[in-house]
Formats: structure tokens, sequence, C-alpha cells
């Protein structure tokens, strides 16, 4: 699985950089990309189904070309295995929220903003992509070794982030907390909980929710 | 499947028979060891038999398959939770008193029962089919339930001016009970250097303080208080 880990790893590098590339060379690049992208995002989404319903251990690789209306080579051209395919789902889970914290850090100066702007991030992110958690939280363990590890790391950088925001917080007179770190897990628990629970069909837009839960995240940091 | 040992499993439960009681709660414990190693669709009768060295047919005599072991602990002990809730929620204690109970209460639950819960809430298994799904539906139930203990104390504390209107009391409970769940992510029990007990206190205080209603303004003053019984991790 060295391979799939890589590439994910890979993939996520060099995103921003694409665009640097020659001109000449651009359009048939992009297209090349596009189509890859494409169909990996049509693959990740049957597989998300057929982990969703059958578990892990039950899905296989048929039922997702099967449901697709592909064969199987067409699958691993894109993925290796399905554990491959699952690794991808995990760590796009777990990206939810360390792509809020990166865009909250990367958007505003202050803790209490930073926060704001996380939690918000990571509600919207868990209303859209709360079938990649759900997924995450059931087959951690069926995960290879590796991409345990670098799951693992990732959510240690976000939870690092996170008690940095509210440890500079605390040293402004932004926030009041007792034990930052625990208050870091309490945050990730309530903006991915109440997603989750109102992300099944709720008559609310995803702004409209983030409206309500975000003043809830700032209180319980007593934030001013 | 009418046969001889479903009927005598069924008899031997109803009377109640200590042995019979006690032989099925080390089963329930080796399973939720079981449980937490493999997950709920890894985990086999097989493997619970070797977790008690015993043979699989001994095994069956007091369980038929592992959902019924699983659905059993975890429905038991919901209800628990949840006249728990409802108990503390209809007490004469104040809102913060009533919050402050039964966080902790929550909390020493799931570490007391240890790691079924946690499994539960991560199996999510609210919509499983079959024979499971009048269980499902009784679980969806037991969660209603205490989802409604909780708004309940926050709508109290909201009508009473013992808590600052944060938002919806739903979505506030849904907050709460989220901060509980999540802690299924990094609490265990054996590696922690903390309790239940007071990571269910840290978290009572973060709540409470967060819900006062001077929380966003007295500013030197609130900061002292809270410092002063912060506990010592």
């Amino acid at each position: 699985m060295v391979k799939g880990a890589v590439t994910r790893a890979a993939a996520a590098r060099t995103k921003p950089g694409k665009s640097k590339a020659p001109a000449a060379v651009d359009d048939a690049d992009d297209v090349r990309l596009a189509v890859r992208r494409l169909k990996r995002e049509r693959i990740v989404a049957a597989a998300v189904t057929q982990f969703e319903e059958h578990g892990f251990t039950g899905a296989s690789l048929d039922a997702v070309a099967e449901q697709m209306g592909v064969t199987k080579p067409f699958i691993y051209a894109q993925f290796r295995s399905k554990s491959d395919l699952l690794g991808e789902i995990c760590s796009r889970a777990v990206r939810i929220s360390s792509q809020a914290i990166d865009l909250a850090l990367a958007t505003h100066r202050t803790p209490r903003l930073q926060l704001e702007h996380f939690a918000r991030e990571l509600l919207l992110g868990v209303l859209r992509s709360g079938k990649h958690l759900a997924i995450y939280m059931r087959e951690e363990k069926n995960l290879t070794l590796q991409d345990q590890q670098l799951i693992r790391n990732l959510r240690r950088e976000v939870d690092r982030k996170l008690v940095g925001v509210l440890n500079e917080g605390q040293a402004l007179g932004e926030f009041d907390i007792d034990d930052p770190k625990l208050a870091a897990m309490a945050i990730g628990g309530i903006a991915t909980w109440v997603g989750v629970r109102l992300g099944q069909g709720e008559q609310q837009s995803p702004e409209q929710i983030a409206d309500k839960v975000v003043p809830l995240v700032l209180a319980m940091t007593c934030a001013r | 499947m009418a046969s001889g040992i479903g009927r005598r499993r069924a008899a031997a439960r109803e009377d109640g028979a200590q042995a019979y009681q006690d032989r099925r709660r080390e089963i329930a414990e080796a399973a939720a060891r079981v449980f937490n190693r493999k997950g709920f669709q890894g985990a086999t009768m097989g493997a619970v038999a070797d977790e008690l060295h015993i043979d699989r047919a001994s095994l069956y005599y007091y369980i038929s398959n592992k959902e019924e072991l699983f659905d059993e602990v975890i429905r038991e002990t919901s209800v628990e939770n949840v006249a728990t809730a409802q108990r503390i929620q209809r007490s004469d204690d104040t809102p913060p008193e009533k919050l402050t109970q039964l966080i902790v209460q929550l909390m020493r639950s799931y570490g007391k029962h240890y790691p079924l819960l946690y499994i539960y809430i991560r199996e999510n298994l609210k919509h499983v089919a079959g024979p499971r799904s009048k269980w499902a539906q009784q679980m969806r139930q037991l969660n209603r339930d205490y989802d409604a203990a909780v708004t309940a104390i926050i709508e109290e504390g909201y009508a009473d001016g013992s808590f600052q209107n944060i938002g919806p009391a739903r979505i506030v409970a849904f907050g709460i009970i989220g901060m509980m769940g999540w802690t299924n992510r990094w609490f265990k029990p054996g590696e922690a250097t903390m309790s239940a007990q007071m990571v269910g206190e840290i978290y009572a205080r973060l709540a409470i303080a967060g819900l006062r209603p001077d929380a966003a303004t007295a500013t030197g003053h609130r900061r002292s208080l809270s410092r002063g019984r912060s506990v010592k991790v």
C-alpha cells in the first residue's frame, strides 16, 4: 500500500503547483488531469455507497465496478486495491478538518477569528462529506498500517494547530480555557456531531446551521 | 430455530440462575474486547470463544449470535443512561447542577462499559435491517429520549436565566452530546492519565462556563473563578 499512500500525499502536494506549467503543455495536461480526477471521483463515490451499505469487509471491488457499469481494470487503473480506496476515503474525512484549520490560519490573524472560521469550515465540511467521516470512524481498523500512520499524523497536526490557536487566544485574553487540549477535542466533537446529526434531513441550509453552531463553539471557549 | 438449545437458553435466561447470568456477563466482557479489536463486522463467535478459552458449542449455550450479544449490552446500558438522564432532569437541582451531573454520569458510563458504547457510536448502526431493525428502532427512541432530556435541561436554564441563550436548545444539546461522544476518538481508560470521571468533570466545567450568563462579559472576575477550580490532570 506504499504506492497508494504516496499517490495521495503527492496529489495533495502537486495540486497548487499545477498552474505553473507552460501554456502549450497546459491544455493536454489539464485534460488528462481532469479525466483522471473525474474517474477517481466517480470510483470514490461508488465505493462510499458500497462501504456504507455493506461495510469494508462485506463490500467488493466487483460490486463497485458493477454499480458504475465498468470493469474492474477501470478501477485498478486508479486504485491499487480495496484498501487503497478505503485509504483515500478516510484521508478525505480527515482532510475536512486539516483544510479547515489551514484555511482559518491563512485567512485570519487573531485566534478568536481563526477559531470561528475553523468551526464554520469544519461544520460545512462535515455537512458536505459526512459519509466519508462515518466510514472513517467505522473502518479505521481496516486501514493499512501505512495509511493509519499517515492519517494519524494528519490528525495530530490538526490537533496541534488547534491547540496552538487556543493557547495563543488564552495568552491574549481572548479565550478562557482550563485545558486547551481537552477543549480542542471538545470543539472537534461539537462541530462534527452537530454536523452529522443535522446533516440528516434537516430543513436548513448549511450556512444556517453553521450560524447556530459557531456561537456554541465560541461560548465553550468563553471567547470574547 | 426452535431447537433444544434455543429452549434451554430461553429457560435459563428466564429463571435468571445466578451462574448463568454471571457467565453471560463474562461472555459480554470478552465480546467487548473482541469487538474493540476487530470491530463489529470483523468479530466472530469463534473469536469470542477463543478469548474465553472455551469451545464454540459452549458459547452457543449462552448466546445465539454476536448481534444478540452486542445489542443486548448496548440496549441495557442505553436504557440505564436514559433513566439516569431523566431522573437528573426531573430532580430539584439547578440547571447547571443537572448538566454537570448528566455529563459526568455519561462519561462514567462510557468508561464503565468501555469500549462497547464507543463501538456503537463508531459503527453507526442506526439503520440495520432484518431481525435487528426492531433493536435499531428501540435504539433510535432511546437516543431521542436522551436528546430530549438534555434539551429540557438547556431550556430550563434559558427560562430561569442560569444559562445564556447561545442558540436553539436542541442544537446546544447536540453539541454537548457530541463533545461527549467524540471522546471515543481519544479516551482510552487503560492508557489515560485521567479517569472517565475526571474527563466528565472537566467537560462539565467547560460546558457550564460557556453557558454561564456572564461568560461573555465579565473578564478578570470570571477568569479567577475558573482558575481556582481547575483540576490538575
